[in-house]
């Protein structure tokens, strides 16, 4: 009797607590800190002047599979909605460029990919807790959504998302 | 047997699906914590015996972090989101030498994989 009991209260803690660990929670407006960072072949890019634009903002590294795993489905995006105005920008935390240029000869994509070699905007600006990393900024600068973990950014429900914010809205 | 195997279920399910550091205790201490905790006993055990000072100097890390992991770990400016943050930035290698810098300065680790 006790035996069943104690199985019983193990299940339902465990239903209790699932959605808490696997729904990422949304994040209330807040303005996303500025940052200038620069690019693999050198170009600056500064948050502040993308203002007015959609910004998916993703922090990975060479090291991290996940990260990897899912950088096909932010490429498919990127090209998806560039015309439209998105911007994707990918953020290495890999300590050195030769590192994430040998890393793009093998693996290309299309989106901006800049290096955040010190972690200044990782952990100063950021405080990042985890890989990959992704934040969604509206054309006001405000966080809209961020999701720790591998993601399909293809997903009917993510570009049904995107597609409200490029219309000007939040889309969901 | 089944209840041992419910336990250590839920604590790896719940511990294993958090971004987080690992635990750390230190030998002959009977509790455990979760580095970056801003718990009090734990600061007087890492930081006012000097011992976080040793492990840094002996942790092979990008030397710009060590003073930030003192900071948020030692300091007035305690912070365990900024230690998380730090941490998640160290690669693999990086953070298996921070762990034997613990080891090696009487430390045992538990790593919580994520």
């Amino acid at each position: 009797m006790r035996y069943f009991g104690f199985t019983r209260i193990t299940v339902i803690v465990f239903i209790l607590v699932l959605p808490l660990v696997i729904l990422s929670p949304a994040v209330a407006d807040e303005k996303a800190p500025d940052f200038t960072l620069t690019s693999v072949n050198g170009t600056s890019y500064s948050l502040s002047k993308l203002r007015g634009k959609v910004v998916v903002l993703n922090f990975w590294a060479t090291w991290c599979a996940p990260c990897l795993e899912e950088m096909p489905t932010l490429d498919s995006l990127y090209k998806r909605y560039r015309q439209r105005g998105l911007v994707v920008l990918g953020v290495s935390i890999d300590r050195k460029r030769e590192t994430v240029e040998g890393f793009l000869e093998k693996n290309p994509v299309s989106y901006p990919i800049l290096l955040d070699t010190k972690g200044e905007v990782f952990v100063n600006k950021y405080t990042v807790s985890g890989l990959p990393a992704t934040y969604i900024i509206d054309g006001k600068g405000l966080i809209v959504d961020q999701y720790i973990g591998k993601r399909d950014f293809t997903s009917e429900d993510f570009l049904q998302f995107i597609e409200g914010l490029l219309k000007g809205g939040y889309g969901r | 047997m089944r209840r041992v195997i419910m336990i250590g279920l839920m604590i790896a399910f719940l511990g294993g699906c958090t971004t987080s550091t690992f635990l750390i205790a230190k030998e002959n201490d009977t509790r455990a914590y979760r580095f970056g905790s801003t718990s009090k006993r734990l600061k007087r055990i890492l930081c006012e015996s000097g011992d976080f000072k040793r492990v840094l100097r002996d942790a092979e890390i990008p030397e710009h972090l060590k003073p930030q992991f003192y900071e948020y770990v030692c300091t007035e400016s305690v912070s365990k989101e900024k230690v998380v943050s730090l941490y998640q930035f160290l690669t693999p290698d990086e953070r298996k030498s921070l762990k034997r810098a613990f080891v090696k300065h009487g430390y045992t680790v538990n790593y919580v994989p994520c």
